[in-house]
């Protein structure tokens, strides 16, 4: 079962989002922050995370970059999630180092569909 | 009788006869002179009594001569006031008694002295007039005075002309001197000051008393004095005629003012210089009110960009619960179904429905102001146009459905493929249609698409029409405006935020496109919306190529350091810069200044002249002294414009304040530090592939390294960096993807431009493998050859231009 780490701040957001990719058959670790994101990454070595960007202290984009940093989290795929729309924002998470971009509200069959590009790609 | 025995007679007869004619012509001539019209002659005995009163003295005076003669001395139609006057004048200059009669009139004459003098003579009416009259005394034989004679004009016209010209005269001196917005000068042909007006106190502080006699130079600068700038206006002037000129003059308190000054060459009839005439205006306070109407222009600007930005976060502020909602109401509506509580499914629904109606309010809302704050950007990509009408009408279908209405559908065979930014294009067309399905009931909605060539350029028309309500001329001028809808009760009865036509307006504008609209009040509207088949990239907006790396690889970027006082100058200096891709660092003052310069070796350093403390002067020097700091480019920003002394302490470059972004990017542009220009590596197993983008390349002057596969292209890419890498993605061995994965893993060939050229059919997960690591991507089978060709090249081209650029510059 493939392992999705979401890290996002707002509880429900988070709530929500990981009840509906638990009942879509992934297994879920969640994070609050940034700090924990880094950490849980290390630790339980997910196959994605999703990335909010706006997030207390390190940011979304600090925090990416930090774990495409680490030799053990790099090659992690990590699709950013932000409710930001302005241009730049895209190519600010991508020059982070994030994989691929999604804005909030999550589309969720969208969501499913990116997840499972990177998930297949990881399989083949 | 004649002696006619004297011998001589007949000489002497002859002689007489002659004296005789002499005699008679002077006679004449005396006469004619006597008898003119024009003089008045007045011939008098030794006592002044009048013997001879001529027609002209007659036609003067009014008095016939029988009237006068062995009556009257000249004195008696004279001014008696004027005679008093005279004879105390004359008895003070000869230092003698003369009475105030006709003595005073003829005392210099019966002295020998020659007298014209100016009186008023009185006719016999009693009216005055000016004349003027010479006397003359005359004598007999012995020199004794016998008589006198008076020769007089009637001075009046002269006089009036006098009284005119002096008139004249005192009124413009009058005007001259009151203007007072005015400095009039007159200044002599040495630039001696001779006359100065009201205006010139006022705008120069002197006072006609200090400045008469003076030369013109001191209103000048010192260092203007010091060029002999003062000379060289009054030669121009001299030899031009006219000469106008604006800088800063002068006050008599040392003070200085912006003049706009025109000097006028002032010459005789003959053509000799007599002067210079100099009007200064001060425009200090014009200039003022312009400088302080651009700043408030400057503040009312950011006030709109700071609206913008605040609904932009208000809009990412109202997603993040909406988030929350949609989700939540999904996963509610799936547990209904699942615990067979379908009763609650229709109510999700509209909290559902409502959910997704107030996200595309806000999305609207964010649209907008994305678009006002200058951050939409154009993703241009090229794609089927019947593909986008099939996915726009399906998503339409059930607004078409709703008021029951019909959707027509017709799109020209030839349609093909356009170049542009698909999102946009679909959701202008989105946009139409949901407005065309808003205001109709029961009608038909037609969507019609086609080619069309105006003025050599290729178009795509969509035109959306209705047969609803229709729209009253002046609701179709409102149209495009935001925030504002047809009327007041239309956002009532239809909903909406009334931006969606604002927003496919601003789009098609953005793609280079246009929209127009005709419409019948009553009787349905139709919209059309032109776009270019391929629209260009905006310089601010797009422009993928190269400038994407540049972000991501910050060591890359060359940096800037700011020195500037002002936090606001320097916020917008970081903030033109930044954009422009400079790694900016900022200090406000001089020292602090000088320990970053030695730490960070900025690639140039802009420097505020004006500074609390150390000023740029002195920071410029100490630069310029440092062996270390000396070599980077100093850009001098100023209010003032001292060129000269910029130059000469070794400034680089000057900018005047205010700073123009164009101006400061110009100028910086000059010493942005580039990577070394490389060849383009092709990567493709297609051999004629290859050939043609090598040859194409090769025209456009760049080195081709080719690599058949991806494997071959790595080891390409170890021996030289190329500035551009043109991939395939289908190849033996080593595919385009594996390629792409292997280069970002390697740091230095993560900035190189990737454009993939591909016959493949990219799937989402394709194009998500290639998200962020590929410019762009160029179907070869989206266009003819020539047009793929055509792309290929103009890419290489901006590549080359930036490159160009790179290796040109970096020497100053």
């Amino acid at each position: 079962m493939p392992k999705i780490l979401l890290v996002e701040d707002n509880e429900m957001n988070r709530d929500m989002l990981s009840r509906r990719l638990l009942k879509a058959g992934f297994e879920m670790v969640s994070a609050v922050d940034g700090e924990q994101a880094v950490d849980l990454a290390r630790s339980e070595a997910p196959d994605l995370i999703l990335m909010d960007i706006s997030l207390p202290g390190l940011d979304g984009w600090e925090a990416t970059r930090l774990l495409k940093a680490m030799p053990e989290t790099r090659s992690i795929p990590i699709i950013a999630l932000t409710a930001h729309a302005m241009a730049g924002d895209r190519e600010k998470s991508l020059a982070a180092g994030c994989n691929d971009y999604d804005t909030k509200p999550i589309d969720f069959r969208r969501l499913l569909e990116k997840i499972q590009g990177f998930l297949g790609k990881e399989a083949t | 009788m004649p002696n006619y025995s004297d011998p001589n007679w007949l000489v002497s007869q002859s002689e007489r006869r002659q004296a005789e004619e002499a005699l008679l012509k002077a006679g004449a001539l005396q006469k004619a002179i006597f008898n003119s019209a024009n003089f008045s002659s007045i011939a008098t005995d030794a006592q002044g009594v009048i013997q001879i009163f001529n027609v002209g003295a007659e036609r003067m005076l009014g008095y016939t001569a029988a009237e006068v003669v062995d009556k009257i001395t000249p004195a008696a139609i004279s001014d008696p006031q004027e005679l008093i006057a005279r004879a105390a004048a004359l008895s003070l200059e000869l230092d003698t008694t003369i009475t105030p009669g006709f003595e005073a009139l003829v005392f210099k004459a019966s002295r020998g002295i020659e007298d014209i003098y100016e009186l008023t003579y009185i006719r016999k009416d009693g009216s005055r007039f000016p004349a003027i009259v010479s006397v003359t005394a005359l004598r007999d034989a012995q020199e004794t005075i016998i008589g006198y004679l008076l020769i007089g004009t009637d001075n009046t016209a002269r006089k009036h002309v006098e009284e005119q010209l002096r008139w004249t005269e005192e009124s413009f001196r009058l005007m001259v001197e009151s203007v007072t917005d005015y400095a009039i000068v007159m200044l002599d042909p040495e630039g001696r000051v001779v006359s100065w007006n009201a205006g010139a106190e006022r705008i120069k502080g002197y006072s006609a008393e200090e400045i008469v006699g003076q030369h013109f130079s001191r209103f000048y600068p010192q260092e203007d004095i010091q060029s002999g700038k003062p000379q060289r206006d009054l030669d121009v002037v001299a030899a031009k005629g006219q000469f106008g000129d604006e800088g800063w003059r002068v006050r008599q308190d040392g003070s200085t003012f912006w003049a706009n000054v025109v000097f006028t060459a002032i010459r005789d009839q003959g053509g000799n210089l007599r002067g210079f005439a100099m009007l200064t205006r001060d425009l200090t306070e014009p200039m003022k009110i312009a400088a302080t109407l651009t700043k408030a222009k400057d503040a009312a600007d950011a006030a709109n960009q700071a609206k913008s930005a605040f609904l932009a976060t208000m809009s990412h502020e109202l997603r993040t619960p909406m988030n929350a909602i949609l989700g939540y109401s999904e996963i509610l509506m799936e547990d209904a179904q699942e615990k067979g509580q379908e009763d609650l499914i229709p109510d999700l629904q509209k909290i559902h429905a409502s959910g997704n109606h107030l996200l595309s309010l806000i999305n609207n809302i964010l649209d907008l102001s994305k678009i006002e704050a200058g951050k939409m950007d154009l993703f241009l990509e090229s794609f089927g146009i019947s593909r986008v009408i099939e996915d726009v009408v399906s998503t339409i279908k059930p607004l078409v459905e709703k008021n029951a209405n019909t959707l027509q559908v017709h799109c020209a065979a030839d349609l093909g493929t356009m170049h542009a930014d698909l999102t946009k294009v679909r959701q202008s067309l989105f946009n139409l249609l949901s407005n065309a399905c808003k205001f109709t009931e029961n009608g038909t909605i037609t969507l019609e698409a086609s080619r069309e060539l105006i003025g050599g350029v290729d178009w795509i028309k969509f035109s959306v029409s209705d047969t609803g309500i229709g729209m009253a001329p002046d609701q179709m001028e409102k149209l495009f405006q935001p925030f504002v809808q047809g009327d007041a009760s239309t956002s009532r009865k239809f909903g909406g935020t009334g931006l969606g036509m604002t927003i496919t307006h601003r789009f098609c504008q953005m793609m280079g496109g246009e929209i127009s609209t005709i419409s019948d009040h009553g009787a349905g509207t139709t919209f059309t919306i032109r776009l270019p088949a391929r629209v260009k990239a905006q310089p601010p907006a797009a422009a993928p190529l190269n400038e994407l790396p540049e972000q991501m690889e910050s060591a890359d970027l060359s940096t800037v350091l700011v020195i500037e006082d002002d936090p606001a100058t320097r916020d917008l200096l970081k903030r033109f810069l930044s954009k422009d891709g400079f790694r900016v660092q900022t200090v406000s003052e001089g020292e602090e200044g000088l320990r970053l310069a030695r730490e960070l070796q900025p690639d140039v350093i802009t420097l505020d002249v004006m500074m609390p403390g150390r000023d740029g002067w002195a920071v410029l020097t100490e630069l310029k002294a440092d062996p270390a700091l000396a070599d980077i480019p100093v850009v001098m920003l100023t209010f003032v414009d001292n060129k000269n002394l910029g130059y000469a302490l070794g400034a680089s470059d000057y900018l005047t304040k205010p700073i123009q972004r164009k101006r400061l990017l110009a100028v910086l542009e000059k010493y942005r530090r580039h990577p070394q220009p490389g060849p383009v590596l092709v990567v493709e197993d297609d051999p004629d592939t290859r050939e043609i983008l090598r040859r194409l390349l090769k025209k456009e002057g760049c080195q081709v390294i080719e690599a058949e596969n991806g494997r071959v292209a790595i080891e390409r890419l170890a021996e030289s960096q190329p500035m551009l890498i043109l991939l395939d993605l289908m190849m033996p061995e080593m595919d385009g993807f594996q390629f792409i994965d292997r280069v970002h893993q390697h740091k230095s060939w993560r900035t190189i431009p990737i454009v993939v050229v591909t016959a493949k059919d990219l799937t989402k997960a394709d194009r998500v493998r290639l998200n962020g690591y590929v410019q762009e991507i160029i179907r070869k089978d989206a266009c003819p050859r020539d047009e793929l060709l055509a792309e290929v090249s103009e890419l290489v081209k901006s590549c080359l231009k930036k490159s160009k650029l790179k290796t040109g510059n970096r020497t100053a």
